[in-house]
């Protein structure tokens, strides 16, 4: 299994103003765990609250302890936040809390293959691909399905996590692609699921690739993808 | 009418609030006509024009007030919170009501503005009134207005009418049928259609809305003010 990925922050912000975040873990051969966040560029400290959830994913995704796991996260986004001194607009919008997308996925492997398993809130998306072409993609389908105000998980308030988050299971196949895409490539990659994901799979994933970030401001300027924070996690499972 | 002002200026401080301090996604300005001529009320004390950046708004108000609100404790019970009120308008005995005034300032100030960002969003133009016009009718100004652009489009003039009378407002009608009286239907005429992201966000609302509904709401009390000044505000990319 070889994990990759990239995150650029939206086109004249700086890369500690990009609110997405990514992680991945490989557990040896037999596993590993994968998480993109999306940070609601409306509410406040909404980094901070992507990368608590993304940090969490291995306990966010037991079954059975995504509640208390979100209650310790609220708490500790409400201390940090609080013991900062903020002017009056950010302490108001601070009061607000922060909200963010949650997409997670357990992969183990299989004598034929590979299980995964999916939590999703928001519209943060997954992509099984095979050969180059998207086979299947959760929880969204549809590109018209994305709009301003979907499902997101609060940094304050009561959130019923295990009642809110969307579950799927899948089977990969050996040489079959998982991806992670936060929601302004996941929308390109539904618009254009034949061209879209071969040019992106040409590059090596790496923040540090030049070429990457090269194609995404092009695809910005083509308006092929909104300008907003850019997220993808790639897992290309052994053939 | 003060209020209302204070609060919609407040609420669009908190949009653009972020925890390094506030982003400039707008410049806004704020034209007082309820005396004999029209004036700018922001920034002008530091002679500056009518529109200043949004951050400058939120680090000068008249002074920060403290409040107390009555929120819902999650339980079925209420407690009051502490909350901070900046104020930036101060009420003003009623003159006169020279809206033509205030609509020939407003397109010499919005012309300026298109002039230095030609390919910006459209200026939005909220027309805050509890009475008709008393130099004129705005339809000319208005249609003088409405005619300066960029290249994204032209601007949006909505027309908001306060009135402390009892009754339901119309909000967002798609004609001019069933209006009250004269007064209504000339600011119904000379309000712009909304554009697609503000009918989503007023759908959202719980507005339903024709096709062809216009940025008026007319008799509306300090609720739908406020509602109505949020979604005529609505930025189309800031998520």
């Amino acid at each position: 299994m070889e994990l990759s990925g990239f995150s650029i922050a939206r086109a004249g912000a700086s890369p500690e103003e990009n609110e997405d975040a990514i992680t991945w873990q490989l557990a040896g051969d037999s596993g590993c765990l994968m998480a993109v966040s999306d940070g609601a560029g409306e509410t406040s400290f909404a980094r901070m609250w992507a990368w608590l959830l993304v940090d969490s994913a291995s306990e966010l995704t037991q079954p059975g302890f995504g509640d208390r796991v979100i209650e310790a996260l609220q708490e500790q986004w409400c201390r940090e936040v609080g013991s900062k001194v903020l002017p009056w607009y950010a302490e108001e919008k601070a009061r607000k809390g922060a909200f963010a997308t949650f997409l997670a996925c357990r992969i183990e492997k299989t004598k034929e293959g590979y299980d995964y398993t999916a939590t999703a809130i928001g519209d943060s998306c997954l992509f099984h691909l095979r050969q180059g072409l998207i086979l299947d993609s959760f929880p969204l389908s549809d590109p018209h399905a994305f709009d301003y105000r979907p499902l997101l998980v609060g940094a304050r308030g009561p959130f019923p996590f295990e009642k809110q988050i969307l579950g799927k299971q899948g089977f990969l196949q050996p040489g079959d692609e998982l991806w992670l895409a936060t929601d302004a490539l996941a929308r390109g990659l539904l618009e254009e699921p034949h061209s879209l994901p071969r040019e992106l799979a040409e590059i090596p994933f790496s923040d540090d690739s030049s070429a990457i970030d090269d194609l995404i401001q092009r695809l910005r300027a083509e308006k092929r993808i909104r300008n907003d924070d850019t997220s993808l996690v790639r897992l290309v499972t052994g053939a | 009418m003060a209020d209302a002002l204070n609060r919609l200026l407040q609420n669009i401080c908190i949009k653009c609030a972020k925890e390094e301090g506030v982003r400039d996604y707008f410049h806004l300005g704020l034209i007082g006509y309820g005396g004999k001529a029209a004036a700018p009320m922001l920034g002008h004390a530091k002679g500056e024009g009518v529109l200043i950046p949004v951050s400058e708004v939120a680090n000068n108000p008249l002074r920060v007030e403290n409040r107390r609100k009555k929120v819902p404790d999650g339980a079925g019970g209420i407690l009051e919170q502490e909350i901070k009120f900046p104020v930036w308008v101060e009420p003003i005995a009623k003159g006169g009501t020279p809206m033509v005034s205030a609509l020939n300032m407003a397109t010499m100030t919005v012309d300026s503005w298109v002039k230095a960002h030609p390919d910006g969003f459209p200026p939005v133009v909220i027309n805050v009134t509890d009475g008709e016009s008393t130099d004129g009718k705005p339809d000319e100004a208005a249609t003088q207005l409405k005619a300066v652009g960029t290249s994204d489009g032209t601007t949006l003039l909505f027309n908001l009418h306060i009135s402390s009378l009892a009754g339901a407002p119309t909000a967002f009608p798609a004609s001019a049928e069933g209006l009250a009286d004269d007064f209504a239907r000339q600011l119904f005429d000379i309000s712009s259609p909304l554009p697609p992201h503000m009918v989503l966000a007023a759908g959202q609302d719980g507005y339903k809305l024709e096709s062809g509904a216009r940025g008026f709401v007319f008799n509306a009390d300090i609720v739908s003010v406020v509602r109505f000044l949020e979604i005529g505000t609505q930025p189309s990319n800031l998520r």
